[in-house]
């Protein structure tokens, strides 16, 4: 059977401080046509507004609930991209894998990464993660390191 | 049908090549035949012992532009078009002298506007394709290609009937009817007429046979007239062979052949004309005799093998472009339509509107109606017509719907795209793509979502190419185009036709490519030492990517991982120095592990001495299922992380 979903529409990790979103409007309406790099959907964060745009050209379906909701999720399916000749499609089948879950918002820096057991660390021992910006790959071992080094 | 001797006496003695090359070819047969029994000729023949009229009719009626696609049993075919006995006698002998080096034997001959091989029917598609290529380029060429009765068993003689028929195409096919495939009577195993085969294609039809020359060789004539008109024909001539199948195999009644040998037109001349073909047939004995002694005192042919040199890898910034995959494949097909007037595409349901199963094609066969083309439903058939258009010096890009479907074609790649080159020295070239949309996360079910690319790795003359996330394909498939000398797969994940090509920034770890003309893609930790080493491919590198996440941010444990683009054949220079720093590895890959990837991979790092310590292969865990239950066969990040933690604890 030949498919008829040509790409789907999720919503992206885009504020490191949140995963919930306003979705502020919906840009085209529900099974019209669209095409690749068209703007579907406005969602805005804490910080700023974002454009969710079509990755192809066909048919768009938006995920069940969608077009009512007032709000949205990081991962969350937002809507698919079917052949132009779809009518009707499974929307809500998800394909993507599991994307790795948004870290603690009070551990998001720039250019570091924190293992789990780094964060407790953090917590446990009243570090900033800021003092770790640019710092690459952070494990526990390190946040104890700077903590030694540091005389906390 | 009853002979007429009085009449193909006279017509041969009017006609002095026809003789003097039937009698050449005779000659030339039973001399290899005698060579077989005294132990000279290593391998098999098949020989045409009583069949060299229907070759020489039709081979007589070609002009100078027209290819001949023959068979196992095709020295009649090959002395017919080229005289060139000494090359075939040479090449039989193994010797470096034959026409193919000696390195295709009887069965696999190459010349200018020839072509042969053991595969019965095998040549059908490709012999379409080399129509296709002479209609597309306004001449008047035809192809020509003899089989026996035996190949209609075949289906992919079918496909190529129907795809030759539909497009109008100047494809002759020569059914030489013996009554024996191999030593089955062809009534045991042929269903219907030959002619109801041609009917049913709406092909022209004519029947003739080897013991009326008059009529053999005139209907041979029209039957290429009618070929050159443009359309294509089925030329069914009744023959016999009177010698056995190949060397000693003859089972059949000897009555019967007897009988034959009582009709057969060279053994009344031989026989009732001795004296008057006296001279013409010690001439064509010397001839042989003399190619025998020449190809004996030559040297046997040689083979290099070539072994993989290790070189330094020099690790470079990773190019910026981001770009939707579908697209960038768009992308490159219309440039290379608009800048290249060889590139043809041709697949299932890629013309436009449809433009293809995953809109890759869109509206190109708009564009370029002749050389954008919807084809019948025949992976073989579509496989084989780009040999030869390939053949023919165009740049087929041929799409197989599903990579599911590729095993359809796997003859056509294997042992036509794979060894013509091989078989003729590298004189003959087929510059191929075969591009198919590969694997699963779909819920397609079974036949729909595998990764059966495993099954194509390591076939000599065939290169594969996986695209991933990384690198755009338009770099890849241009770097493949560049340098088109050989057949290619190329594997498109269809999960990640919407995805946007370029490396996801990951603060900790860095992205680099390999300095090669197929990249190999690096995310490595920024600073410090990775523990583990995942190798793998294609869309699974997301997979990968992942699952190195997880497993610093759950246990601290930091992986490099290594995403292959040629994937066969395979080379692991760039993975040594990472692997001789952690000696842990897990190669990661879509398909079921066993004698695959990660099984060449391995082999080939312990080959190259790589100290490994700890080695997993993680793949699909059985057949796959439909639906979300897909989910619990094929590796995702978590699988890959509790792969990872379990290499570290074990």
């Amino acid at each position: 059977m030949l498919p008829e979903i040509i790409a789907e529409i999720v919503v992206e990790h885009i504020d490191a401080n949140s995963d919930k979103y306003r979705l502020s409007s919906l840009c085209v309406a529900d099974r019209c046509l669209v095409e690749s790099d068209q703007p579907i959907a406005i969602i805005e964060t804490s910080k700023s507004v974002f454009e969710i745009v079509s990755p192809a050209s066909g048919r768009l379906f938006f995920a069940p609930g969608v077009v009512t909701a007032k709000a949205v999720q990081a991962g969350q399916l937002l809507a698919v991209v079917a052949r132009p000749d779809a009518t009707e499609v499974e929307v809500s089948h998800r394909w993507h894998c599991e994307k790795p879950s948004a870290p603690p918002q009070d551990t998001i820096v720039r250019g570091a990464t924190f293992s789990k057991a780094a964060i407790s660390k953090l917590r446990e021992l009243g570090i900033s993660p800021d003092v770790f910006i640019d710092k690459g790959l952070v494990t526990a071992a390190d946040v104890e390191t700077y903590f030694k080094e540091n005389a906390m | 049908m009853a002979s007429n001797v009085t009449e193909s006496v006279k017509y041969i003695f009017a006609e002095g090549e026809v003789l003097r090359k039937a009698l050449t070819i005779r000659r030339t047969e039973e001399i290899l035949l005698h060579l077989c029994r005294r132990g000279d000729i290593r391998g098999t023949i098949h020989t045409a012992i009583g069949q060299e009229l229907p070759a020489l009719a039709v081979v007589g009626a070609l002009g100078s532009e027209d290819w001949v696609f023959s068979n196992h049993r095709g020295h009649a075919h090959f002395v017919a078009l080229t005289d060139d006995v000494e090359g075939l006698v040479a090449e039989v002998l193994g010797r470096r002298t034959g026409v193919c080096g000696g390195l295709g034997g009887s069965q696999h001959l190459q010349a200018s506007r020839f072509l042969s091989n053991g595969i019965v029917g095998g040549l059908a598609p490709a012999g379409v394709g080399r129509a296709l290529a002479a209609r597309l380029a306004g001449s008047t060429a035809i192809s020509a290609l003899f089989i026996g009765e035996g190949a209609l068993g075949e289906g992919v003689v079918y496909e190529a009937l129907n795809i030759a028929a539909r497009w109008r195409l100047p494809f002759l096919v020569v059914v030489e009817n013996n009554g024996y495939a191999q030593s089955t009577p062809i009534t045991e195993v042929l269903a219907g007429t030959i002619k109801s085969r041609a009917d049913a294609f709406d092909i022209w039809y004519r029947q003739t046979d080897s013991w009326n020359l008059p009529e053999l060789f005139t209907t041979a004539t029209d039957a290429v007239a009618t070929c050159r008109s443009g359309r294509p024909a089925l030329l069914e001539i009744c023959t016999y062979r009177l010698s056995a199948h190949s060397k000693n195999d003859d089972y059949r009644d000897k009555d019967e052949i007897q009988k034959y040998r009582e009709r057969d037109v060279l053994s009344h001349l031989l026989e009732e004309h001795r004296q008057e073909v006296i001279e013409v047939d010690r001439a064509a004995i010397a001839r042989v005799e003399e190619a025998v002694k020449r190809a004996l005192k030559a040297d046997y042919s040689t083979l290099t093998v070539k072994g993989s040199a290790s070189e330094p890898v020099d690790w470079v910034e990773v190019p910026g472009q981001a770009e939707v995959i579908a697209d960038s494949i768009y992308r490159f097909l219309s440039d290379s339509l608009e800048k290249d007037s060889r590139v043809i595409l041709l697949g299932e349901d890629i013309g436009a509107p449809y433009g293809g199963a995953f809109h890759v094609t869109r509206d190109l066969s708009h564009r370029y109606p002749n050389r954008v083309r919807n084809t019948p439903i025949s992976e073989a058939g579509i496989v084989g017509v780009g040999c030869g258009l390939a053949l023919a010096g165009n740049l087929p890009i041929v799409e197989i719907m599903f990579g599911d479907f590729l095993p359809l074609a796997f003859d056509q790649i294997l042992n036509h795209a794979a060894k013509f080159s091989f078989v003729s020295e590298g004189r003959v070239q087929v510059p191929m793509i075969v591009r198919t949309p590969m694997g699963g996360r779909r819920g397609y079910g079974p036949t729909h979502s595998q990764s059966l690319e495993k099954h194509f790795l390591g076939i000599d003359g065939l290169r594969i190419v996986a695209l991933n996330s990384i690198l755009t394909p338009y770099a890849l498939y241009s770097e493949i185009l560049r340098n088109l000398d050989r057949p290619y797969i190329v594997i498109e994940n269809k999960s990640l036709y919407p995805c946007r090509t370029g490396p996801a920034p990951i603060p900790g770890f860095e992205w680099k490519i390999s300095r090669d003309p197929f990249p190999v893609v690096r995310l490595s930790p920024a600073s410090g030492k990775a523990s583990v080493t995942l190798v793998c491919y294609g869309q699974m590198f997301d997979e990968v990517t992942r699952a190195l996440q997880y497993a610093f941010e759950e246990e601290e444990i930091v992986c490099e991982a290594y995403c292959l683009s040629l994937i066969s054949p395979l080379h692991v220079g760039a993975l040594l120095e990472g692997v001789a720093r952690t000696r842990t590895i897990i190669c990661v890959e879509e398909a079921g592990t066993e004698a695959g990837f990660g099984s060449e991979v391995v082999a080939q790092l312990m080959e190259r001495g790589a100290p490994l310590n700890k080695v997993k292969r993680l793949g699909a865990a059985g057949t796959i299922p439909a639906g979300p239950l897909e989910a619990k066969v094929l590796p995702d990040a978590r699988a890959i992380c509790e792969a990872i933690k379990e290499i570290c604890a074990s």
